[in-house]
């Protein structure tokens, strides 16, 4: 017989065929903006033989979204930040946590070549109800739509000039704006009555010295966020085609020339190199330590939730007004917020210093005064690798726990200064400033202490602190501390060999 | 059988159905052993300790506490129920902690009221596994220094009585909490090492 030669050749193609067919012939997934335009092609893949669930690359799928993520690897646990929300994952688990919303999954989410990958499903019932107005998921055409179709500002283009970048901001017909700039390396542009895809006008890059565009739907107003390069000067604007674009001209400072000569790419994983510059003080982070169900520690009366939100409040104007910075306050409420949330807001605030206020306690009333804490240079073989590998490029994840390895000289720099400062001003005993795992510490991608400002445990601390008079001095000595430490860092910055850029492994950069 | 002598050569001539047959086996082989898959979470085989760990010796064991002013902890040597198991030692020593020190001056830096349950010890990973009473959160006076000396005490204790023991995971009514006081991140088994 002729065919009995072939047989298992024609078998063993046929079997490939039918399994290659299997495993692989997933569609893509397509991110688009009501307007038809695609805005990213994802691939997705069948992971589990026994179910015809598609996967997706959750980094894709962030990247493509403009969505925060946070990864722990300890835990396995990836938090997605879509607007205000965090939606929480975890590897080999079906449950989804958002909010105080609990969805359970078909099947689980998966660990795939450093990618945590996410099922289709997710992005059906969890992620696309929260993009926003207008977006939807279509599970059949895999077509995730992110934003409403009738939108006000349409597109966002760019272009070199001579003296830096252009901006172009198209809309739909003329509208009222405002353009400024809320710190050195950022550009705000808030266009009235206007609505937006905020993913759509998400770009990278559009022209020199802009390194991000991002764009969010605040009430009726959009707004836009340019993140600039060091090297960016100063801006004007003006608007063309009868108001229908906005032109955001953009020039190079005088120190920037040098900078754009070396000029190149940065990443996420530059997080951990220069998210926080030595010479940028320009928004203070403020962390009121507790709140909500979690209380604190009590003594005297007093509950340490209260205590730390009322200095907070107290500290945030004065520090404005002192030191001409923005000061941003984790919770302004009485809110329950995770450390993870608090260090999270921080870095999203891209904030230049953390101070997480706290009051202290222990089991005999006499121990008592202020306690500085900063966390420890963590030389674990993990740290170690997870720095390497988002230097190499190999992972764009920032591990939580190492956001916050490249800060922890300068941590412990302002740690000391602030303990040698606040016992004379406060009027109460000095405990120096201590090394300690604090774990709102250990996310924050910028120089974090932990600030006890005494005992409520002891009669004397819980006294002073309760005294109207107190929070003013903290202010005060905060106050006098930050100009210091922000002097001091510009010095060690212009110079050789600063504290803050020793890194784990001991290099240089 | 039918009585035929075998021939050798028919048993390599399959027919063509038992070749795809074979090859879909093969392949089917193959793809269980490589195709991608769900990575298993670590097991944590929680064992109830045995006789086979050495603790310390009977009746005898490091305890730690606070100091009167929370700067530092302190140690003492107590007799302590010598136990034959590892479990029995175990919760021996961390009832001697939870008694009144005799340093002057020292203080309990375990809530009184926390009691502990169950102990497991995972061998393959070093790992103790210590199941409290819900007064271990609920009773904690808070305050970063009180929370790190409770787990700083723990930890201390653990390391001078078990050397075999390398991590401790809390649990509190058999589950690991986030936190006991608000600072510190309990929800991971803490590394001995890094609390000495």
């Amino acid at each position: 017989m002729v065919w009995r030669p072939v047989a298992p050749a024609l078998a063993l193609w046929s079997a490939v065929v039918l399994w290659s067919s299997w495993a692989h012939a997933a569609s893509d997934l397509r991110v688009r903006a009501a307007a038809g335009r695609v805005l990213a092609t994802l691939p997705t893949e069948r992971l589990l033989p026994d179910s015809d669930e598609l996967y997706v690359s959750a980094n894709g799928l962030a990247e493509a979204l403009d969505l925060d993520r946070f990864w722990k690897p300890e835990t396995r646990k990836l938090v997605l930040k879509a607007g205000d929300r965090r939606i929480q994952v975890t590897v080999d688990a079906r449950l989804v946590l958002d909010g105080d919303t609990e969805t359970l999954l078909r099947v689980p989410v998966l660990y795939k070549r450093g990618n945590v990958m996410l099922p289709i499903e997710f992005i059906e019932r969890c992620l696309a109800p929260r993009l926003g107005e207008g977006a939807r998921f279509d599970r059949a055409t895999l077509d995730l739509v992110t934003g409403p179709a009738d939108v006000d500002v349409l597109a966002v283009d760019g272009e070199p000039v001579a003296t830096g970048g252009r901006i172009r901001v198209r809309l739909a017909h003329a509208l009222r704006f405002r353009a400024e700039t809320t710190s050195k390396q950022m550009l705000r542009l808030q266009v009235s009555d206007a609505r937006l895809d905020p993913v759509a006008i998400a770009a990278e890059r559009p022209a020199p010295l802009v390194r991000l565009v991002r764009a969010e739907q605040r009430g009726r107003d959009a707004v836009l966020y340019f993140e600039l390069e060091p090297e960016f000067g100063l801006f004007t604007s003006r608007a063309e085609d009868d108001g229908r674009t906005i032109v955001l001209d953009l020039q190079r400072g005088a120190a920037g020339a040098a900078a754009a000569a070396s000029n190149r790419t940065p990443m996420l994983r530059d997080l951990v190199d220069t998210s926080t510059t030595q010479d940028s003080f320009d928004v203070v982070v403020i962390d009121p330590g507790h709140g909500g169900f979690d209380r604190g520690a009590q003594g005297a009366g007093l509950e340490e939730k209260a205590v730390t939100l009322q200095l907070a409040q107290a500290l945030q104007p004065v520090l404005e007004r002192e030191l001409g910075v923005r000061v941003i306050l984790v919770r302004n409420g009485d809110e329950t917020l995770s450390a993870e949330s608090r260090a999270e807001l921080a870095n999203r605030a891209q904030g230049d210093v953390f101070i997480s206020l706290h009051c202290d306690a222990w089991h005999d009333p006499a121990a008592g005064g202020i306690d500085v804490s900063y966390a420890p240079l963590d030389r674990s073989a993990g740290a170690d690798a997870a720095l390497a590998s988002i230097r190499r490029g190999v992972t764009d994840f920032l591990p939580w726990t190492t956001a916050h390895l490249p800060y922890v000289a300068r941590s412990q720099q302002l740690a000391e200064l602030l303990a040698a400062e606040l016992p004379a001003r406060l009027d109460l005993p000095g405990r120096g400033a201590r090394p300690a795992e604090l774990e709102v510490l250990q996310g924050v991608a910028m120089p974090a202490v932990m600030l006890e400002v005494g005992f409520l445990t002891n009669a004397g601390d819980a006294q002073a602190i309760n005294d109207p008079e107190f929070a003013a001095r903290l202010a005060a000595g905060v106050g006098a501390v930050l100009r210091t430490f922000r002097d001091e860092s510009r010095a060690a910055g212009s110079g050789s060999g600063a504290p803050g850029n020793a890194t784990p492994n001991g290099e240089s950069r | 059988m039918n009585g035929d002598a075998p021939n050798p050569r028919r048993g390599l001539r399959l027919p063509g159905l038992q070749w795809f047959v074979a090859a879909l086996l093969l392949l089917l082989g193959a793809w269980l052993l490589f195709s991608p898959r769900a990575i298993e979470p670590p097991e944590a085989p929680l064992a109830t300790a045995g006789d086979a760990s050495a603790g310390a010796a009977p009746g005898s064991a490091t305890v730690y506490f606070g100091d009167r002013l929370g700067r530092a902890l302190v140690s003492e040597r107590r007799d302590v129920v010598a136990g034959s198991t590892l479990e029995a030692r175990v919760k021996g020593v961390v009832a001697a902690m939870a008694e009144e020190p005799e340093t002057q001056g020292a203080v309990r830096v375990l809530p009184p009221a926390a009691r502990l349950g169950r102990v497991f010890h995972d061998a393959d990973s070093a790992t103790l596994y210590l199941d409290f009473s819900p007064e271990l959160v609920t009773q904690h006076p808070g305050g970063s220094t009180a929370e790190w000396a409770t787990l700083a005490a723990l930890a201390r204790t653990v390391s001078a009585n078990f050397p075999e023991i390398a991590r401790l995971q809390l649990l509190v009514d058999g589950q690991p909490v986030e936190t006991l006081a608000g600072h510190f991140d309990t929800s991971q088994p803490l590394d001995l090492a890094t609390w000495q």
